[in-house]
């Protein structure tokens, strides 16, 4: 048996109608498989991402505009599926202060791979 | 979701005959031969200050911050800017600059369904979003990335593996420092920079020795160390260490 292109790509969309929001935080800490959610999240960045697909991808943009967080230094980020109930990941990077004319941009992308 | 790609999960009714779905979807005429993975890729974070910007529909419109810069404001009748029905109201809004490029367990994972990652001013090869880069066999062609991974956090080593049509006939570099020193690079072989940074970026070519535009000939020309080689890659991955 082998999984077909548009078998896999039908599990994608499965995927990208299960996004629910992004949303960013404060917390440092290094992400692990374990992590249910943010460690310091900002409800103000709770927000409804866009997502894009490609064959076998889907890539989620999660907007801050210049109207929310300024002051706040983030350093992490999820997104979350099933509405809101499941992170489906935590990334986390150097922390960056958001003054309040910057917009930040997050893009990330998932992939799905039969192997 | 989640649930239905556990493949060892094994369910069974208290009642009746055992359940049989498992087998049925996923299990057919002998073991499991393949795994569904959802893989998590790179995560950009990109940032601009939107203080003197005032398009219309912007979140700051009407805070008294135009432009005072007259090569990006509104003319009414001007062929340049503020056309109607063409040109945003309002000033050019600034470009969104990349401040952090993350990767899960420090390997990005490149398969061209996007072109997030191209360096749209350096790269000649046909890089497109259609799940592959495509070296064509006529002219010597590139592809340059931009930041793949970028956290304030030094590269000291990285691996380079590919998957795809003719990989080896690829010229492969690496550069940590954003672009200023590209170092020739082994594929499956991990590669110790001599200039470290904090901006890891690949290039690849199909002939041209990159690291030396052109050479002099035998003939006392200008020319190219191999003829260019068609190559079409579908997978990239680099793993690095910080």
């Amino acid at each position: 048996m082998v999984f077909l292109n548009e078998g896999v790509n039908r599990v994608r969309d499965l995927f990208e109608e299960d996004v629910f929001k992004c949303q960013a935080g404060e917390g440092q800490t290094a992400p692990s498989a374990s992590d249910t959610g943010l460690e310091t999240p900002d409800s103000t960045t709770l927000l409804t991402p866009d997502t894009v697909v490609a064959d076998k991808a889907i890539q989620v943009t999660h907007t801050i505009n210049s109207a929310i967080g300024g002051g706040t230094t983030y350093a992490e980020q999820e997104t979350q599926l099933d509405s809101g109930d499941t992170s489906a990941n935590r990334i986390v990077h150097t922390p960056l202060a958001k003054g309040a004319s910057d917009e930040f941009i997050y893009i990330t992308t998932f992939f799905l791979r039969s192997i | 979701m989640v649930d239905a790609f556990q493949l060892n999960q094994e369910t069974k009714d208290n009642l009746g005959k055992p359940d049989e779905t498992k087998r049925q979807v996923f299990v057919f005429g002998g073991p499991i031969q393949e795994v569904l993975n959802i893989e998590e890729g790179p995560s950009i974070l990109k940032t601009r200050n939107v203080s003197n910007d005032s398009i219309w529909g912007a979140f700051n419109w009407g805070e008294s911050n135009w432009d005072s810069s007259y090569s990006s404001g509104f003319f009414l009748g001007n062929s340049i800017f503020g056309v109607l029905g063409t040109s945003e109201l309002g000033s050019t809004p600034k470009t969104f600059s990349v401040v952090r490029v993350v990767n899960p367990f420090n390997r990005f994972i490149e398969r061209f369904g996007y072109t997030t990652f191209k360096d749209t001013s350096g790269t000649t090869a046909t890089w497109s979003g259609d799940e592959e880069l495509v070296f064509a066999t006529s002219t010597n062609q590139v592809a340059i990335s931009n930041s793949i991974f970028l956290n304030e956090e030094t590269i000291f080593k990285a691996t380079f593996t590919v998957e795809g049509t003719n990989t080896s006939d690829g010229d492969y570099y690496l550069s940590a420092d954003g672009g200023v020193n590209w170092e020739v690079v082994t594929l499956n072989t991990q590669h110790t920079f001599t200039n470290t940074g904090q901006d890891l970026r690949f290039k690849i070519g199909n002939g041209e020795d990159l690291s030396v535009a052109s050479f002099p000939t035998e003939f006392g020309t200008w020319g190219f160390i191999e003829s260019p080689k068609y190559i079409v890659l579908t997978d990239i991955k680099i793993t690095y260490e910080v």
